[in-house]
């Protein structure tokens, strides 16, 4: 593979910076960071899969202060 | 491996009338092509851009009537003529041809990379600065186009829309479940502090005993029913027993009348002669009665038995008749046993349900419960009717139980109600805070994803300006016209805008402003910062005359700025139609030993496009003083103008008094001259390769890293080398411009001497790395381009 076909779009290059953001930011589990990345970096992401990612993050929040 | 292209070659394509290849040489990352207007430069720019971008190159900016590939076959040559191979340094081979319309571009090699390939041409040098902010969008795409990651950013701010939705929906559950409450509160009179504090209270209060009374009335009244359906049922099987009974009666009266026959009862006769009739008639050849013995033949016999059952249908029915009638009864009798069986088990399970409920149960019921069971126990005809009446009467005492079991169900209802309402209270109370907290958390989401697009938006830009700003800066500096930038247009989500500084005014639009030529350089600088945003060292820069209204004074900052970055990038190639830009390579004012110098001949439909090597100017004095036999004039001449172009540019660089004349045209007497004491002090300093000791060189040939080695600095003084060439200078007018009788006095050894000696000077102060007499002011000294020599003093104000 060239050079030119490994480099990423802007787009996953972006993706790759805000699902690190949003990691470290506890918005998100680190199992789904990256299926965020892929999702964000091609447009696939839904409504549906940004209200499952920030809810499962914020339940497995709830579990542990619930600890 | 460098995606260098090493060899280009050309057939039959614009303006190669003739097959033409150029051998570009390994390690100049710079390429020069210079050649007068017409002499094919843009012929070979196209021939690079057709085979790695499939283009048309300049003929794209050119109006012509229909299609434009029929002019890039050479003037009277076919299309199909058309041939260019590509090769690089990697071992990569490319051909192209023209396939109809279009190019084909064939690989050719099993190893090796096309090259990307930029191309800046004149009539494109001004697009993205006269681009309109959407234009100049699409051309900067490439860096900052994240459209795929703006759906998700949009599926973000949807997802918060709905957040906030169901938020909604959770507060309007929650107080409707108030409300609600309230109003079963309000009704109870409203108990307790409020409804929520009386709901608590009631959906934790014990309903057990309630409930379990419910469960022992509701048992003890399925009970009586059931006691009820079984006398019923009991009552209904005596009856029909009591009809059975009747018509059997009936039956045996009606034989009591019947005569008698033959001296027996008739009924009896019947069933004799039926069983006796199967018996005759299985031996019809029998000459006796099987009965009796008597002697009569057995077909007489039998038509005898016959003819007498036939006399006696009358009896036969009768006889049928009671058959059944007894059967009946006896059916009967059997179904109100059963019916009674059942009657007395619904007793003793009424029996048990009243002992668990005795609390709840009338008196009369109980005094009536006593008597059933009492009369069962007696087992007797009399005592089953009477238990039949009393298990009715008990029946009616138990009616009251019906308004208790109401009662207990309504209190557990209302109960059931609070309890469900209060639920519902604290469950969407739950989901309303649920929901609270993740539309918040989706909203922070949200503005860290739209904050790191626009950073990452504006960071490429920024990047890509900031490039632009050095470069624009490195031409211009100390303008009051610069600093260009580019920034996203704040409402318009596609469009990039550029904007500059002005006097005193920041933030005006360049176009608007600037000069022709500042704008060709401002499009170069943004040209060439983009080309190094994406893989510089994978890139080819290939710059086809594109500035034709700068002046020398910034060509010159061109040159050095190209020279500069021509490392940066796998490959730059300059076509250029001026002469200046090549000198100041030959004659060592820019990098030359990091460029490769080709020169274009005039073009012709015979000769096509041909090229030469130039070599640098101290080069060429070196190979004209060992040619025998020596050219005296030739060599005086060519070490004088290499003195002039060398003391004119010191006496430029370090400012010094030179006799004023109209045209600015000085002597090589007044260059040195005005030079004299400045190469008093002149000195060189030049960074020496550090040599390895051999034990070092074993262990590199062993594999290990080299040794990281500080070079050696050897600082070296000018002034002798310009003292012997000093001697001999007067040798350029006698020898090498004008006749005279003691030029002819001079010999040979004193041509050769003084050739040498401008030679060893040359070269005395001019970098061995990069071929170029350090210019650039780095702290204490000048520094040439690769930072191997360093020339002082910095200032020199004396004289």
């Amino acid at each position: 593979m060239c050079k030119a076909e490994e480099s990423k779009t802007p787009s996953a290059e972006l993706a790759a910076q805000v699902a690190g953001a949003l990691l470290e930011a506890k918005l998100i589990r680190e199992k789904d960071q990256e299926e965020m990345k892929s999702a964000l970096g091609i447009g696939t992401a839904t409504a549906e899969d940004w209200i499952s990612w920030l809810d499962l993050a914020l339940a497995k929040k709830e579990d542990t202060s619930d600890v | 491996m460098s995606r260098q292209i090493s060899r280009l070659s050309v057939r039959s394509f614009r303006g190669a009338t003739q097959p033409a290849t150029i051998e570009f040489e390994k390690g100049k990352p710079l390429v020069i092509i210079f050649g007068e207007n017409g002499c094919g430069k843009s012929s070979l720019v196209d021939a690079i851009d057709f085979v790695a971008n499939r283009s048309f190159g300049s003929l794209n900016h050119r109006s012509v009537d229909g299609h434009k590939h029929p002019f890039l076959a050479a003037f009277g040559q076919e299309s199909e003529d058309i041939e260019i191979t590509l090769h690089t340094r990697d071992g990569g081979t490319w051909n192209a041809t023209l396939d109809g319309r279009a190019a084909a571009v064939e690989r050719t090699s099993d190893e090796g990379e096309l090259p990307i390939v930029r191309v800046l041409r004149r009539a494109e040098i001004l697009d993205i600065v006269e681009a309109t902010p959407s234009e100049r969008y699409k051309a900067l795409g490439p860096f900052i186009d994240v459209i795929s990651y703006q759906k998700s950013e949009e599926s973000l701010r949807e997802a918060v829309r709905r957040s906030e939705s169901s938020y909604n929906q959770a507060v309007a559950r929650q107080e409707q479940a108030i409300k609600s409450l309230e109003g079963l509160w309000e009704t109870e009179g409203s108990p307790q502090e409020n409804a929520f504090a009386w709901a608590k209270l009631k959906s934790r209060e014990a309903i057990d005993d309630l409930q379990d009374r419910e469960t022992t009335l509701k048992n003890l009244q399925k009970a009586a029913e059931s006691l009820e359906t079984s006398t019923i049922a009991y009552g209904k099987a005596g009856a029909a027993v009591f009809e059975a009974d009747r018509l059997l009666d009936d039956v045996r009266e009606e034989l009591k009348d019947l005569p008698k026959l033959e001296g027996v009862d008739a009924v009896q006769l019947v069933s004799m002669l039926r069983e006796a009739s199967p018996l005759v008639s299985a031996e019809p050849e029998s000459e006796k009665c099987p009965l009796c013995l008597q002697p009569k033949p057995g077909k007489e016999l039998r038509a005898s038995i016959e003819e007498r059952l036939e006399k006696l249908d009358d009896f036969v029915q009768l006889g049928e008749r009671l058959e059944k009638a007894e059967r009946r009864r006896d059916v009967r009798q059997d179904a109100r046993e059963t019916s009674w069986g059942k009657l007395a088990a619904g007793v003793h399970e009424y029996a048990d349900m009243a002992e668990a409920a005795e609390k709840e149960l009338p008196s009369e019921a109980k005094t009536l419960h006593q008597e059933l069971k009492a009369l069962l126990d007696e087992n007797t005809p009399e005592a089953e009717r009477k238990a039949v009446r009393t298990s009715r009467r008990l029946a009616l005492a138990c009616a009251p139980l019906d308004e208790k079991l109401g009662s207990i169900t309504a209190d557990l209802a209302k109960h059931n109600g609070i309890r469900v309402q209060y639920e519902n209270l604290i469950s969407a109370k739950k989901d309303a805070q649920h929901q609270e907290t993740l539309c918040e958390r989706l909203k922070e989401a949200h503005q860290i994803v739209e904050k790191t697009r626009k950073d990452y938006v504006n960071g490429v830009l920024n990047s890509i300006g900031g490039a632009c700003k050095s470069y624009y800066d490195q031409i211009h500096p100390d303008e009051p016209l610069g600093s260009p930038r580019l920034a996203m247009h704040e409402n318009r989500p596609k469009s990039v805008e550029l904007a500059g500084f002005f006097g005193t005014q920041d933030d005006i639009p360049p176009q608007g402003y600037y000069s022709e030529s500042h704008l060709d350089t401002l499009g170069f600088c943004v040209w060439l910062a983009i080309a190094g945003r994406s893989e510089p060292k994978d890139t080819v820069l290939v710059i086809d005359d594109v500035f034709t209204s700068v002046d020398s004074q910034h060509i010159s900052r061109i040159v050095g700025l190209i020279s500069d970055i021509a490392e940066e990038f796998a490959q730059v190639i300059v076509a250029t139609h001026y002469r200046n830009w090549r000198d100041r390579y030959r004659l060592s004012h820019a990098p030359g030993l990091n460029a490769q110098l080709l020169e274009l001949s005039n073009w012709s439909l015979e000769r096509g496009i041909s090229s030469s090597s130039t070599v640098l100017a101290v080069e060429e004095l070196d190979a004209r003083i060992a040619t025998e036999p020596l050219e005296r004039q030739a060599v005086a001449s060519q070490a004088g103008i290499l003195l002039e172009a060398l003391f004119d540019y010191l006496t430029l660089l370090y400012q010094r008094k030179l006799p004023r004349n109209h045209k600015n045209e000085w002597t090589l007497g007044d260059l040195l001259s005005a030079c004299q004491k400045l190469f008093g002090v002149l000195t060189i300093e030049r960074d020496e390769e550090p040599e390895l000791l051999p034990e070092e060189e074993d262990a590199i040939g062993d594999g290990e890293t080299e040794p990281v080695k500080k070079p050696a600095s050897v600082e070296e003084a000018i002034a002798p080398f310009y003292i012997e060439m000093g001697q001999l200078s007067f040798l350029r007018n006698q020898v090498g411009c004008h006749f005279n009788a003691s030029g002819g006095e001079i010999s040979n050894d004193d041509v050769v001497a003084f050739g040498k000696a401008t030679s060893a000077l040359v070269k005395a102060i001019t970098c061995q790395g990069c071929g170029q007499i350090p210019s650039r002011r780095m702290g204490d000294h000048f520094a040439c381009t690769c930072g191997k020599t360093k020339m002082r003093p910095l200032e020199f104000k004396k004289g």
